[in-house]
């Protein structure tokens, strides 16, 4: 069955290449291509996207708020960040609002398909910068979510290993290495989640409708 | 107080020295000038007193007191309130003032106590006995020296007193301008930060996009054209300049918005290459940075950072693409004054290509050159390494400046 993919790129010439990269590949069907999250949004019940290309400057609402809304409502949907750069405290955002992983804007045709592939199997990327805005982010809590083995992943990531390094040190693949990292992405969103509620509470920006534990 | 000790300390020096000197001539008319050298020795162990101690006040309070009972001494020896010796108490009180005005004040009142005690202890009734009683008496006298100390006293007092306001005009308006200086200087800094902040996110907004637009049209092109064409090259090209461009302009951001003379922050910034690069491949990548201990420690010279990271981005996409290695590590060890550079890889890098693998060597043997590190590539029992010395200077941390 073909993946149906939106894509939400403000700069028509990327938007494009993204485009006729993905229709060239057999498995993939651009359902829809938009310059704005709004219309994005309005459209989701009709496209009903399995991945969202999304970039994160955008005129009106902007690719962290739009990839929030888009979780919200289609919580199976693999949300991908397009960036110019992979290091930026903006895709670390967008990572803590529920996309999946990132991919480059100025890829080739090879590291677009490769980086779509490894979202679907179940993976996601991470640098050495994110790592370690990751690692503070978890700090700040009192107890980490993380199991051992994320922590460890985590940690080797920050150390600057590469994913063959980390697999032969921990005696698992590749491919676990970069599951456990979507499920470390997986543990800051419902983390930044937590976060935002608890800072509405003390705040009183919402009415609490729950008590949450610490 | 710096001002204060440092005048003491002059004054105590340059009095020792002249008070070994000057009473040489005057012993052969008056054996009790002998007694200057008790003086001399005084500021001479006062010195050794401060210098031990570094309590300069008390011990020249003790060193003023013995010069006032040695010179009483020589003066009433010499016929008391007529000697000539008497000028030495004017002298006495000067140095007094030059320590600091307080000092002068008790000396005007110690200077006419100790006329008085000298006018007691003179036993001639007068000098000349030619003169009309009232000036060539011992009361005449005693009253003309204590006018005039009173008249050197109160000029002393008002000249220090309107050079002190002096001095702390102009301190104060030092520090006025060196608050002004320091203003100006975050002002200029900000500006700095806030144009870096600029150019960073000028590129990400602009160039950066459109770059990559320029890339993505090729890729449509190429798309469009299918495999068999003779234009592919072409686009190949375009991509490629691209790529580099990106990457190129990548470092430049990088430099600009970090601290790129410190070779630890460089040695992160080619940890995050590598790591990004390698997770590519199959290739274990792993490195071995300096103890944090040094973060804050070591300097390379302006701008050796970038051909650093041009050397082991073209040594690391060796090592991936022509060396068959599967194990890439990257340390970093200091050596005196050498911080060594270390990418040890299990290939072998003769079994390339010998055109390509020729220049990348030669490009990165060229760097180091222009960068004056020390270049070496050699093959152990592991693979191959490729190895550079960086000229570090060991900085101390930045002293803490009191307000």
């Amino acid at each position: 069955m073909q993946k149906k993919i939106t894509i939400i790129e403000d700069n028509p010439y990327i938007r494009q290449g993204f485009k006729e990269t993905l229709q060239s590949v057999e498995r993939y069907l651009v359902i829809n291509t938009y310059d704005n999250c709004e219309d994005a949004i309005a459209n989701l019940d009709a496209d009903l996207p399995d991945i969202v290309l999304m970039d994160i400057e955008l005129p009106g609402m902007c690719g962290i708020e739009g990839t929030k809304i888009i979780r919200k409502k289609l919580p199976n949907t693999l949300i991908l960040i397009i960036t110019i750069f992979e290091d930026s405290e903006k895709v670390f955002k967008s990572l803590c609002a529920g996309a999946s992983g990132y991919i480059l804007k100025n890829s080739n045709f090879h590291m677009i398909i490769n980086d779509i592939e490894e979202a679907l199997a179940g993976g996601a990327p991470m640098s050495l910068s994110i790592s370690r805005m990751v690692i503070e982010s978890f700090q700040k809590q009192y107890d980490s979510p993380l199991s051992i083995r994320e922590a460890e992943v985590l940690q080797y990531i920050s150390e600057g290993k590469s994913y063959s390094k980390i697999a032969d040190e921990l005696f698992i693949s590749k491919e676990t290495v970069k599951t456990h990292t979507k499920n470390i992405y997986r543990k800051l969103e419902v983390a930044s989640k937590e976060e935002a509620i608890r800072m509405a509470n003390k705040y009183k920006w919402v009415k609490p409708r729950f008590e949450l534990h610490d | 107080m710096y001002d204060q000790a440092r005048t003491v300390i002059t004054g105590m020096i340059v009095a020792g020295i002249l008070l070994i000197f000057l009473p040489i001539p005057l012993f052969f008319f008056f054996a009790g000038s002998l007694a200057y050298y008790i003086m001399a020795l005084m500021c001479i162990s006062t010195l050794f007193f401060i210098k031990k101690t570094g309590i300069y006040f008390g011990s020249t309070l003790c060193t003023l007191t013995v010069s006032y009972l040695v010179i009483s001494y020589i003066i009433i020896k010499s016929g008391g309130v007529f000697s000539v010796h008497i000028a030495t108490l004017y002298m006495l009180m000067m140095t007094g003032f030059w320590v600091n005005r307080r000092i002068g004040h008790c000396m005007i009142v110690v200077n006419i106590g100790a006329l008085v005690w000298i006018y007691y202890s003179t036993e001639k009734q007068e000098v000349f006995s030619f003169h009309s009683d009232l000036i060539s008496g011992k009361k005449y006298a005693l009253l003309f020296h204590s006018c005039l100390t009173l008249f050197f006293g109160v000029f002393f007092s008002f000249v220090q007193k309107s050079y002190d306001k002096a001095k702390a005009q102009i301190r104060k308006k030092q520090l006025l301008e060196i608050n002004s200086l320091n203003k100006l200087v975050k002002k200029r800094n900000q500006q700095l930060e806030s144009m870096r902040q600029n150019i960073a996110s000028d590129f990400h907004d602009e160039t950066g996009n459109i770059l990559a637009a320029i890339n993505q049209q090729a890729s449509i092109l190429k798309i469009r054209l299918g495999n068999d064409h003779h234009l592919l090259p072409v686009l190949e090209n375009i991509t490629t300049s691209c790529e580099s461009l990106y990457s190129s302009s990548k470092d430049f951001l990088w430099s600009i918005n970090n601290d790129s003379d410190n070779p630890m922050v460089v040695f992160y910034h080619l940890i995050a290459f590598g790591q990004n690069f390698y997770n590519q491949f199959e290739i274990s990548f792993s490195a071995k940075p300096l103890d944090k201990n040094y973060y804050h420690l070591l300097k390379i010279a302006p701008f050796a950072s970038r051909n650093i990271i041009l050397i082991f981005k073209e040594a690391m996409t060796n090592a991936a693409k022509h060396s068959g290695a599967t194990k890439v590590t990257l340390k970093t060890i200091l050596f005196n004054d050498y911080l060594r550079i270390v990418l040890q890889d299990n290939g072998t890098w003769k079994a390339i290509d010998p055109n390509s693998l020729h220049n990348g060597l030669q490009n990165m043997e060229r760097r180091c050159k222009k960068s004056n590190f020390i270049f070496k590539r050699y093959t152990n029992n592991e693979g191959t390494c490729i190895e550079i010395y960086i000229p570090v200077s060991h900085t101390s941390p930045a002293p803490i400046i009191n307000q």
